[in-house]
C-alpha cells in the first residue's frame, strides 16, 4: 500500500471555517512555536560540555578490606595549544561495597559530571577478577552510558599504576593502552576481548573468554644510560613488586611502561590462569580468532638456525563425535580433533638453507606445523587439567549439534567436569604459500 | 508500507526477547512462520475489503450482521486498536528513556508522542501514508547499514542448532509473532481510501512479507550477537545490539541515530493504529467528523500508556497481548469474510448488491 495509491482525504471540512476555531488554532500554533524554540534550543536540562568530565578510562579492584574500588581517568581538555597543559587528565578513586557505591562515592570527588560514554579501556584487577566478575558486568550492562566497544582487560600488577603511567607516545595511559590494543589484537599476541566479546560469551559455559592482560613493566633508566640494556630486560609490576609509577631499582631510577601481551582465561565470571602471548595465539587459532601470527622456528639437524614465519590464515575445525554418542556419559572420555589449516609466509632466514628446493619447502611445512601442533598440545594439558575451562569453543560446538534441550538441561551444567575428560587432539597443517620478494637470503662478499 | 510498518514498527525492538525463550535459536524461523499466518490473515483482509470497497470494518460488520452486532464488532476492533496504541507507545517510550532519555519523565516523551500522532491523525490517513513513503525507505536503508557493520561481529553458528528447542516451540513462538502480523488487520479501517482496489490481499501481504523480513533479521542478528543466553537477558536486543555495532572508531553510538529513525517510523504506525481506532469510534457514534474524537482518545490513550509503570509491567502487559490477539485477529476478517459470502449467498449476488 502506498501514498499514491490511497485516495485523497479531505483534511479541511468543519474545521477552521468557524472564526473562534481558527483563532484556537492560531494560538496552538504560536504556543508550539514558542514552547519549540526553549526546547530545540536546550534550555531544558542542558549541561554545558565544561560541566561534563570524559572518562577515558576504568579500572576496577578489590581492596584489603574487601571493598570495591574504582579508579576513573577522565581526559581534562585544555583551551591552550596542543601540549602546554601540564595535566592532561585526572586520575580519581573511590571505594564502596559495590560498583554503584564506589561510583556514587567518586562522584563526590569530581566538579565534573562523570560521562561514561567515551570510555575506551576498562582495567580489571586480578584480585576481584578471581572472585568473579558479576558485580562490574551488572553496573555497567546496565548502564545505557558505557559503550559496548571499550577493551577490557586483566592485570595483575596495580591498577592505580597502570593509570599513572605517562608514556612518550601518548601521555593518558588510557589512550595508550587503547592504541596498543589495536595492534596487540592484530598481531594475535592479545585477544580482541571488549566488553561486548565478554557479555555475548559469559554466558556461554561451551564458549569461555579471553581477556587480554595489561602489565606494567620496566622502561629504560631516566638518568644513567649505561643501565639501559639491563632497564630494557627486566620486567618490573607483578613481576618485581613495582609500587608506582615510577621507582627506584638499586641505583637506578626507572620508568614503567605499559605491556599489552597474554591473556587471563575465564570460567564463567571468574579468571582462571593466566595464558602467555603464544598460548593465547593458540587460543585464537583454535578459535579462527587468529589475525595474524609471527613465530621463529628452529630449523631441525642444524645450531640454531631459524626461520621466521608468519601465519597469515588459518582455518580451524572442531571434529566431535558421532551424535548419537553426544551425551552427558557419551561425551565423557570421546575423542575430539582440532584440525587446523593454514598458510604461512617466510618473514626471515637465519639458515644456510634457504627453502628453494620442493623438499626443503615440504620440510618446512611439516616442521611448522609440529611446531604449531606441540604448543596446542600443551596449551590443551594446561586449559583441561590446570585452568579447568573450555576456552578452544569445543562445547558450543556440540552445542550446536544437539537438541538445545539437552544441551542446556543434561551437558552444560556439568560441561566443565566433561571437558576436563575428553580426549583433544590437535592436527596440524600448514602450508609455506609465500617466501617474500627474494628467493635467497642477500649474501653480502667481503 | 504502512502495514509493513504497523507489523514490524514497535514489535522488532523486544520480538527478539520474547521469542527466544520460547523457541531457542529457531526463534528467527518462527518469525518466518508467523509471517506465513500473517499472510494468511492478509488474505482474509483483502477479501473481506474487496467484498466491501467503499466502506470501513463498522459499516462493513453492521451490513453483515445486523447494527447490534456490528456495532459489538466495531467495538472490539477500537478496543483492539487502543491497545495496539497503548502498548506500542509505552513500549517504544520506555525504549527510548532507558536507553538515552534517563532523565527525561515518561509522561514528557509519552505526550511527545501522542501529540504527533494526533496530528497526524488530524491530517488524515493519506497525510500518514505519504510520510511513511519518505520515512520507510530512511528506515529501511537504516536498517541495512546496521546489518551490513553488524557483519563482524555477527556469530553466525549461534543459530544453531536450526531446530532450537524443537517443533512444538517454533510453532508456539510462531503463534506469538503472528500477533505482531495479524496487527494488518487495523488496514481494514482505511482500505477503502485505496484508488485500487483489484489486488488488496496482495498489498497488505507484501507489507506483512516486508514487516516479517524485516522481524526476522532483526531476531537473527540478534541471537548472532548476543546468543540465546545474552538475548534473553538484554531489555530491547534491538537496541543493544545496534549498542553493539560500531565502524572503526568515527562510527560509535550509531544505536543514537537509529533509535531516532525507528521513533518516525513508529510515530507513523501509532499513527494510524490511533486513526483506526477514533475512525471506528466515530462510526459506532455514528460521527459525522472523527477529528472530534482525536483530543479525548488521546488523552484518555495517553493515560492508559502510564498504567505499565516498568519494564517488567510493560512486557508482562505485552506477553498477554502477544498470547492471545492472534485469535482475534484471524477471527475477526474470517467472521466478516464468512458472514459476507453467506449473505451474498442468502441475497443470491454481491454483498455490495445487498445493500
Amino acid at each position: 500500500m502506498t501514498a499514491d495509491n490511497m485516495d485523497y482525504v479531505d483534511v479541511s471540512s468543519d474545521h477552521g471555517s468557524h472564526p473562534l476555531g481558527r483563532r484556537l488554532t492560531v494560538a496552538a500554533c504560536v504556543l508550539c512555536v514558542v514552547i519549540l524554540v526553549f526546547a530545540l534550543g536546550g534550555c531544558w536540562d542542558a549541561r554545558d560540555i565544561d560541566h561534563i568530565g570524559f572518562i577515558m578510562g576504568m579500572g576496577v579492584d578489590e581492596s584489603d578490606d574487601g571493598k570495591i574500588v574504582v579508579w576513573v581517568q577522565m581526559a581534562l581538555p585544555s583551551s591552550g595549544p596542543e601540549g602546554a597543559a601540564n595535566t592532561p587528565a585526572w586520575l580519581g578513586s573511590a571505594a564502596g561495597n559495590t560498583m554503584m557505591d564506589a561510583m556514587s562515592a567518586l562522584r563526590m570527588k569530581s566538579a565534573k559530571t562523570l560521562f561514561r560514554g567515551h570510555v575506551k579501556v576498562l582495567v580489571i584487577g586480578e584480585k576481584i577478577a578471581r572472585k568473579g566478575l558479576t558485580p562490574i558486568l551488572d553496573y555497567l550492562a546496565r548502564d545505557s552510558q558505557f559503550r559496548y566497544n571499550s577493551w577490557v582487560l586483566v592485570t595483575s600488577d596495580p591498577v592505580g599504576k597502570i593509570f599513572e603511567v605517562e608514556a612518550d607516545q601518548e601521555n593518558m595511559a588510557s589512550s595508550y593502552i587503547n592504541l596498543m590494543m589495536r595492534h596487540a589484537t592484530l598481531s594475535s599476541v592479545a585477544p580482541q576481548s571488549r566488553f561486548r566479546d565478554l557479555l555475548s560469551t559469559a554466558a556461554e559455559p561451551g564458549d569461555q573468554p579471553v581477556l587480554a592482560r595489561v602489565s606494567l613493566v620496566k622502561s629504560e633508566p631516566e638518568e644513567e644510560e649505561g643501565e639501559q640494556d639491563e632497564a630494557q630486560q627486566g620486567v618490573w609490576g607483578q613481576r618485581t613488586g613495582n609500587e608506582g609509577g615510577k621507582g627506584k631499582k638499586g641505583d637506578v631510577e626507572t620508568k614503567s611502561d605499559i605491556e599489552i601481551s597474554g591473556s587471563a582465561a575465564l570460567h564463567g565470571d571468574l579468571v582462571v590462569g593466566w595464558l602467555d602471548p603464544v598460548q593465547t595465539a593458540m587460543v585464537l587459532m583454535a578459535r579462527n580468532r587468529l589475525k595474524e601470527y609471527s613465530f621463529l622456528h628452529m630449523v631441525p639437524g642444524t645450531e640454531g638456525d631459524t626461520v621466521g614465519v608468519k601465519v597469515l590464515h588459518s582455518r580451524a575445525t572442531i571434529e566431535l563425535p558421532p551424535r548419537h554418542k553426544m551425551t552427558r556419559t557419551g561425551l565423557r572420555g570421546a575423542e575430539v580433533r582440532i584440525r587446523v589449516t593454514g598458510c604461512v609466509y617466510i618473514e626471515e632466514v637465519m639458515s644456510e638453507e634457504q627453502f628453494v628446493s620442493i623438499e626443503a619447502d615440504r620440510n618446512l611445512s611439516r616442521g611448522v606445523s609440529d611446531q604449531i601442533e606441540a604448543e596446542m598440545e600443551s596449551l590443551i594439558e594446561i586449559a583441561q587439567n590446570r585452568l579447568g575451562t573450555d576456552i578452544f569453543g569445543i562445547g558450543e560446538a556440540v552445542r550446536r549439534c544437539i537438541s538445545s534441550d539437552v544441551w542446556e538441561d543434561e551437558i552444560a551444567p556439568i560441561w566443565r567436569d566433561i571437558f576436563k575428560e575428553i580426549k583433544i587432539i590437535p592436527e596440524v597443517s600448514l602450508k609455506v604459500e609465500r617466501q617474500g620478494t627474494t628467493m635467497t637470503s642477500p649474501r653480502p662478499q667481503a | 508500507m504502512l502495514v509493513a510498518v504497523i507489523v514490524f514498527s514497535t514489535g522488532f525492538l523486544a520480538a527478539a526477547r520474547l521469542l527466544t525463550p520460547v523457541a531457542g535459536t529457531a526463534a528467527w524461523i518462527s518469525v518466518l512462520l508467523g509471517g506465513v499466518i500473517g499472510l494468511v490473515i492478509a488474505w482474509l483482509v483483502g477479501s473481506v475489503s474487496s467484498a466491501f470497497p467503499e466502506q470501513n470494518l463498522v459499516k462493513i460488520a453492521e451490513d453483515i450482521f445486523g447494527k447490534p452486532f456490528g456495532k459489538v464488532i466495531g467495538l472490539t476492533f477500537a478496543l483492539y486498536c487502543t491497545v495496539v496504541v497503548v502498548l506500542g507507545t509505552r513500549e517504544f517510550v520506555l525504549a527510548i528513556s532507558i536507553s538515552f532519555l534517563e532523565r527525561t519523565p515518561f509522561y514528557v516523551t509519552t505526550a511527545v508522542f501522542f501529540i504527533l500522532a494526533s496530528y497526524a491523525a488530524y491530517l488524515g490517513i493519506e497525510a500518514i501514508a505519504r510520510v511513511c513513503f519518505i520515512f520507510f525507505g530512511v528506515v529501511i536503508i537504516s536498517i541495512a547499514i546496521l546489518g551490513v557493520f553488524a557483519i563482524p561481529v555477527l556469530v553466525p553458528g549461534r543459530l544453531l542448532p536450526l531446530a532450537g528447542r524443537g517443533v512444538i516451540p517454533i510453532m508456539r513462538a510462531a503463534l506469538l509473532t503472528a500477533s505482531y502480523t495479524g496487527e494488518a488487520i487495523v488496514s481494514l479501517a482505511f482500505l477503502r481510501h485505496l484508488k485500487d482496489k483489484r489486488h488488496v490481499s496482495r498489498a497488505v501481504g507484501t507489507g506483512v512479507a516486508i514487516g516479517t523480513a524485516i522481524m526476522a533479521m532483526t531476531v537473527a542478528y540478534g541471537i548472532m550477537m548476543l546468543g540465546t543466553g545474552g538475548i534473553s537477558r538484554v531489555t530491547y536486543p534491538a537496541v543493544e545490539t545496534a549498542r553493539m555495532v560500531g565502524a572503526g572508531e568515527f562510527l560509535e553510538r550509531g544505536e543514537i541515530l537509529f533509535l531516532a529513525l525507528w521513533f518516525s517510523v513508529a510515530i507513523l504506525k501509532l499513527a494510524s493504529v490511533f486513526y483506526a481506532a477514533i475512525t471506528a469510534i466515530a462510526d459506532l457514534l455514528n460521527l459525522d467528523n472523527y477529528r472530534r474524537l482525536i483530543l479525548p482518545f488521546g488523552i484518555i490513550s495517553m493515560v492508559l500508556s502510564s498504567i505499565p509503570a516498568n519494564v517488567a509491567q510493560s512486557f508482562a502487559a505485552v506477553e498477554y497481548f502477544l498470547k492471545y490477539t492472534v485469535w482475534y485477529a484471524i477471527a475477526l476478517p474470517a467472521l466478516l469474510l464468512i458472514g459476507a459470502r453467506v449473505l451474498r449467498h442468502e441475497k443470491g449476488g454481491t454483498p455490495d448488491d445487498s445493500r
